[in-house]
Parts: structure tokens; sequence; C-alpha cells
């Protein structure tokens, strides 16, 4: 399916919710790199970080990927794989 | 006379096999003849590895030698003959039973033809740089001490994954985006099923197997140190990614092999089949499940003792959409007016064979039980059980069911039910007494055994001679069928599915027109105006 | 019911009735494949990381890491916008983001050397022991995918050159978009779990 062809002016509004995602990711970014230095223990931040991540994570695919606007068929075929690899990984490294 | 034109055209055409084509057709046949080639090789391996343990003793092949044949039969039987034919199949098959004049990528199609065959080239090349002998199950540390042939098994078994994800991904995007119109998912083949729910598998596990295998490359040529002991490494951890994909592996050969068993009794036994939603969702559901159980094969490698119980238990639950399948099939043929086509006999051989394989996989399931015969021949005559007897029952049986679609000739009957006969008679007698050897406590990869295992392994050698004897009337029938057997209408089964409203073989891009699908598949023997229909009411027959 | 000569666009109408392009939905199932690669080489990682702790993590700089990780977010962007350029007809726009994220690729790429660079004369290598080992892998191999990327947006950038692109056949840039952006994600997550946690 061809990406319809959007006029200019709805590119225009596209253009500034990839700027306003990129801000975030920019924001969220330093605010991690920021945590870090904070001298906390390690094991504190573990969730928080983990949130963070997959806050960008998802901002990426939802917007940059378009996964909001394409059909919910392709996040399934990011996500599924994605909680597989989780639980792969988990058990794995509990186990190994 | 224009079904004896297209036979013509098939033998005159046979250089385009040998070059880069992007018909899904050619594409099929080049991957079954591949595949039937390696496993010739593979079963010759076998005769070697029956033949050594004929007596006690190592008479014919010392200890390392007998553990590259074990190892190389094995791989080959696995990676260059179960998992690539059913590709074959699926190629030549899938977008014929869809409506499509193709798959969804023609030249990643070619390409991974192309891949498997340099894939199987360098496997079969590291038999000449000392084989890979750790099994085919590579486990380290043995693998990343054993001579260079490991490595370059290892890289070849990359080669040929890479192979099969393109297959994969290939496969799922057809038969999303290409079906006709009318072809929805509840009247597609349960073939085509089968082959959505093992391209799944393909794409989510083969890539990890990839991952242990590029792990063990570096141990071995740049020294690190994943599973070196000394440094920290984990034995375990390649025990986990390598079962990750091979778990789903067996049910990416079997998967497929029971969809041609969904294909075959409907049609020879004049019925609809029995269950065809629960049969889809299923294979569906196997292979779900199938991505959850792979620790079973780990109860006795020293990982932590509590994670075995789920492990157990996922590997049960596996066993209901498994018996589902059977009960239908047995639904299916019940009360049915039976033709025993060759086809047919090699699909009831299946039912029963594979029967066997899985109940003793349930056993297998169980800690204990698992405990006390790992790595004997019980857990052998289990997997050749599922992977012989039903697997490659299956493949013959599609061989037998499509050989005159795809060649536009007729195999012979005769030699076909001698070749069965002679299959079930072997097959049982290789692998009924390993159950016995292996439960009385005779290990695997070994070449020499204590001397109480004698009498069953002669049985089961005699077995491997049948089996050896009877593919010589399958392959004289296929060679001898394709040349100059007797010409194949477009329909000799009176089949209802797609691919049977083409000609024998399929003319270029399959169809005249696309077809419009307004029936289900299997309404066979249904009264009324349905009656025996094909599928599409509107694609020509020859 | 006409049965027309079938057009090309026929052959996929099951796929548009579900909304799926075939090409976009090939290159979803590949990124699956990948997320899964990554995966076995992830679940190495914590393996050893949950397993055998070692001292060696201490050798990381986060900051540092943290700026690259900021090119790499950026020539995600950098990406969106030059299919966003296309898509409304604008070349030059396409070129120019295309050579942007080229350059941050590149960039990304040197800041990597530098920092194995670094890393090497500290002591911490591929063959040092389980965290190096699984540290150069998983970082390495995250690498190659950005070199090949970088690479395809090369061979775009001079397929547009050549006016190779229309808004209308920006599909392929849009498939690099996606492969691009999955190679950010993965980075993402090595960031966090590597460097952070």
């Amino acid at each position: 399916m061809q990406a319809t062809n959007p006029p200019a002016e709805s590119q225009n509004a596209r253009r500034a919710t990839y700027a306003l995602v990129f801000v975030l990711l920019a924001v969220i970014t330093a605010v991690e790199v920021g945590l870090s230095y904070l001298g906390l223990p390690r094991t504190s931040l573990t969730a928080p970080f983990l949130m963070l991540s997959l806050g960008k994570a998802s901002l990426v695919a939802a917007f940059f990927m378009h996964l909001r606007s394409d059909t919910r068929f392709y996040t399934y075929v990011l996500v599924i794989p994605a909680l597989m690899l989780l639980l792969f990984a988990l058990l794995t490294a509990a186990s190994s | 006379m224009s079904a004896d034109a297209y036979a013509v055209k098939a033998t005159a055409g046979w250089r385009r096999y040998l070059r880069w084509n992007t018909d899904h057709k050619v594409i099929g046949v080049q991957y079954l003849v591949t595949t039937f080639v390696f496993f010739f090789i593979g079963g010759l391996l076998a005769m070697l590895v029956r033949s050594e343990l004929a007596r006690p003793g190592t008479d014919i092949l010392a200890g390392q030698q007998f553990n590259r044949v074990v190892t190389n039969h094995g791989s080959l039987m696995i990676f260059l003959w179960i998992i690539p034919v059913f590709a074959g199949f699926a190629n030549f098959m899938l977008p014929l039973m869809i409506g499509a004049r193709d798959m969804a990528f023609p030249r990643l199609n070619a390409a991974s033809y192309w891949t498997f065959l340099a894939g199987g080239v360098v496997m079969v090349a590291s038999f000449f740089v000392g084989a890979a002998e750790t099994g085919w199950t590579a486990y380290v540390p043995l693998s990343i001490r054993a001579p260079d042939g490991q490595t370059v098994w290892a890289v070849s078994v990359i080669i040929i994954g890479a192979s099969s994800t393109m297959g994969g991904i290939n496969f799922i995007t057809t038969t999303l985006t290409m079906r006709a119109e009318g072809m929805s998912f509840w009247r597609l083949p349960l073939f085509v099923w089968s082959m959505l729910a093992t391209s799944l598998l393909v794409v989510i596990a083969t890539p990890v197997l990839t991952a242990s295998l590029i792990l063990v490359a570096l141990d071995r040529l740049v020294g690190t140190a994943f599973f070196d002991v000394a440094a920290g490494g984990s034995p375990i951890l390649f025990q986990n990614l390598f079962w990750f994909y091979s778990h789903p592996a067996v049910y990416i050969m079997i998967l497929p092999g029971m969809g041609i068993i969904s294909e075959i009794f409907p049609v020879f036994s004049r019925k609809p089949i029995f269950g065809y939603k629960m049969i889809a969702l299923s294979s569906m559901a196997i292979a779900v499940l199938g991505m959850t159980v792979w620790g079973h094969h780990m109860f006795s490698s020293g990982m932590d003792p509590r994670y075995r119980v789920p492990y157990m238990v996922t590997s049960m639950i596996i066993a209901v959409p498994t018996g589902v399948k059977i009960f239908s099939w047995l639904a299916t043929i019940w009360d049915g007016k039976l033709r025993f086509t060759t086809a047919m006999l090699f699909a009831l051989g299946f039912i029963s064979m594979f029967l066997i394989g899985g109940i003793t996989g349930i056993f297998l399931a169980s800690i204990p039980f698992d405990i006390h015969v790992h790595d004997t021949y019980f857990v052998v005559a289990h997997l050749h059980f599922v992977l012989f007897g039903g697997s490659v029952s299956a493949a013959y049986a599609g061989l037998y069911y499509w050989f005159p679609k795809i060649t536009g000739r007729m195999l012979d009957e005769n030699f076909g039910k001698g070749h069965f006969i002679l299959n079930f008679i072997g097959a049982n007698l290789t692998y009924l007494p390993m159950f016995l050897a292996g439960a009385l406590g005779m290990p695997r990869r070994v070449a020499d055994y204590a001397p109480e295992f004698a009498r069953l392994n002669q049985l089961a050698t005699l077995g491997a001679a049948i089996l050896g004897v009877s593919s010589v009337p399958m392959l004289y029938n296929i060679v001898v069928s394709w040349v100059k057997g007797p010409v194949a209408e477009a329909n000799p089964w009176q089949a209802r599915t797609l691919e049977w409203q083409t000609s024998s073989p399929p003319q270029d891009q399959n169809f005249d027109v696309p077809p419009v699908i307004t029936h289900d598949p299997y309404d066979y023997g249904v009264a009324g105006p349905a009656a025996d229909r094909p599928q599409s009411a509107s694609a020509a027959a020859d | 019911m006409e049965h027309a000569m079938a057009t090309h666009e026929d052959h996929f109408r099951a796929g548009k009735l579900l909304g799926l392009d075939h090409r976009k939905l090939g290159m979803w199932l590949f990124i699956a494949s990948e997320v899964m690669f990554f995966g076995g080489l992830i679940a190495a990682f914590l393996t050893f990381k949950l397993g055998t702790p070692s001292t060696d993590s201490a050798l990381l700089n986060v900051a540092q890491v943290g700026v690259n990780t900021f090119v790499l977010l950026t020539s995600s962007f950098t990406v969106v916008l030059a299919l966003s350029a296309i898509r409304a007809g604008d070349q030059r726009g396409l070129r120019a983001f295309l050579g942007l994220t080229i350059l941050l690729g590149a960039a990304f790429l040197s800041g990597q050397a530098f920092e194995f660079a670094s890393l090497y004369r500290e002591g911490l290598t591929l063959t040092s022991g389980v965290f190096g080992s699984s540290f150069f892998t998983l970082t390495g191999f995250h690498g190659l995918h950005v070199f090949i990327g970088v690479v395809w947006a090369l061979r775009n950038l001079i397929k547009a050159m050549r006016g190779g692109y229309r808004a209308e056949t920006s599909i392929g840039i849009e498939l690099f978009g996606l492969y691009w952006h999955f190679v950010d994600i993965v980075w993402i997550v090595l960031f966090t779990i590597i460097y952070l946690i």
C-alpha cells in the first residue's frame, strides 16, 4: 500500500510531532545520564531506567516507525517477539 | 492434449532447474531434488552407524569417526532434509493453494534456495576437513575443543538458518497478502495453516540458533570466554540458546507434515476433514506452546532444578493440541470411502508411528523418567518415531500425492506400495527395539556397547537394512516415472483444493485469471449442490 | 464478475484488505527475526551480568556514550524527516536529511570506535573475560547493523541524487527507515542494560 500522499500542511503537522518526539527522546536521555551520575544505589535505579528506556523505544516505534498510524498487525509483529525475547533472556540469564 | 505438451516441456526444460529462477514452481523442484539428495547421503551415514552397531565392539568405525558419522547423520537429516523438504513442497504448493501467481518475494525465494544449497555444500565440505563430531547438538565445551571441521559445520548451520528465515518471511507474507478473492482464512487448506504456524517458529527461533553458533565460533576462533568455565563462561547458556531454537525445530519438522496428512485424508476418504478449525488452531497452539518447552532437554544438565517442573508442565500440555489433531484425523477417515493409494498408506502409517513417537514424548516430559533415559536409546527411538515414522512418512505421502502435479507424470502405484511395506516394516523393526535398549540403559552416540544389548541392536540393524532396501523402489519409481511415466491429468485424485484446478504441471503464472474462491476445501461426499465441486467455481480445470 | 487482466497491484489485494503492504510486512517480519537475534546476544550478556558480576563495567563512560546515544537518536529524527520530505515531493529535503543521517551514523560509529579503543587501552577486550566478550560482541553486532544501515543510506542517497524517488514511490525510504529505527531501538535497549543498569 503506497502511503497516501498527504498535502504539505499535514506533513507539517507530522513534522511537528516528530520534533516533539525527538525533544522528548533527548530529554529522557539526558535525565538517564543525569540519574546515573547521582551516586544512587544501582538497584534502586533499575526500574526507573527500564521504564524510561521502554518509553523511548515506544516513542520511536509508535511515531518514527508509524506504528500508531498503521495497521495494528505490525505492532503485534514487533511486540510479540519482543515479549518472547524478554521471557527468554530472563529465563536464560537466571538458569544458566 | 495440453497436459501432454506440458509433460514434454517439463523434461525439455530441465536446464532451468540448474540456474537462478524466480518461479516458485522451479524453486520448489530445486528444493525437493536437493533435499532428497541430502536425504540419501544422510541415509548412507545411518547405514554406516547401523553397520557399526550390528555387533558390540568397534569394528568398522573407531570412536572419533563414529562420532563424526553420527553427528553428520543428524545434522544432514535435520538441516538439509526434513526442514527444507517441506519448504520445497510449500514453495510449489502454497501459492497455488491460495490462488496466487507466485510468492510475495520471488527473488528472495530464489535467494533462499541458493543460500540453502551453499550452506549444504559447506556442511558436506566439512566432512573433508575433519567433520563435526559433537553430535548435532554441538554442546560446549566439547564443540569448542573439537577440530576445525566443527567451525565449518557451525558456519554451514548459520548459512542454512539464514535461508530458512528468508523462506519463513516469504511464506507468512504470501499467505497474508496474496490470497485470491474469497480465500478467507477459514477456507485455507490446512497445509497452508501448517506452513503459517511453521514459518512463525522459523522467524522467531532460528535467529537464536544463529546467535548461539556465532558465540561458539567466536570462542573457537578468537578466544572469547562465553563458554570457558575457567573464565566464568557458562555451558548451560549454550544449551538454553541452542534448545530455544532446536525444540521449536521439531515442530518446524512435523507441522508441515501434519498439514500434508490433513490434505490427504479427506481426499482418499471422500469425506470432509473433521474439525477443520480445531486442526488449524491446534497448529497455531503447537507453535506457540512449542516455544515454551525447550528446557525439557536440560533436565539433567545441572541447571537450577526449580526450573524443571514448569517445563514438564508445558511439555505435557502440548500433547493436547496434538491429540486433537490425531482424533480429528481418525474421525475424518472413520466410515469413509477409503482409497488405499500409496499416499494414503503413508498417511495411515504416519498415524500409527507418530502416535508411538508422540506418546513416548509424554513419557520423556516426565522429569524422573527423563532423568532415567536421558541420552539413552529410548530418546533415539522416540525421535525417530516422530521424525522418521512421522515427518518422513508425511514427506513420502506428499511425494506420492503431489508428484503428478509437480512433474505431470504418475508414479507407479505398485512400486509405491512396495516402498510403503518395506518402509513400514523396516522402520518399526529398526526403532522399536531401541525403546527397550534405552530403558535397559544403552547410551546413545556410542560405537560400542555392553553385550547384553547385542540382540536388540541386531534387530535394529536388520530393520535399517530393510529401510535401505526400501529406498530402491522409491528411487527407481521417481526417476523412471519422471522421465516416462504415464502422463498425469490435472486432477488425478479428484481433489478440491486449488492446486488441482491447474494443469499438471501448472502453467506459467499458475492461473489464466485469478480464481475466485466459493467453497471450502474439504467438502467431499457432501450431498447437494456443493457436492465434489472444486474450491473455485471459476478456476478452469484442465 | 469481470476478470480483467490482473495488474501488479491486484495480486496483493488480500493484504490491502487487511491494511498490509507486503513489503512493509516483510520488513517487519525481518525486524522480528532481528529482535530474536539480538535477544540471543542479550541473553548471553545478561547471564554474565547477573551471574558473574565484574568490576569491568566501572570502566564504561556513561556520559560519553550518552552523547553517542543522542547522536543516534538524532539520526532517527533525520530519517523520518527524509521520509516526510519525499512524501511531500521535496527532493532536496530527502537528499539533505539522508546526508545528515549518514553523517550522524558515521559519527555514532566513530564514537563507538573511540570508546572501544579506550576500553582496549584499559585492558577490557573481546577476550579479557566474560564481560569483555559479551560487551564487545553485543555492541559490535549492533555497530555492524549501523554500518550496514549507513551503506544502505548511502545507496539511497545516490539513488535520490539520480531522481530515483518520487512521492508515490518512496516505499524504499520507508523500508530503510524501519530498519534504521529498529537499530536505534536496539541501541536504546543496549544503552540501558549495558551502561545504565
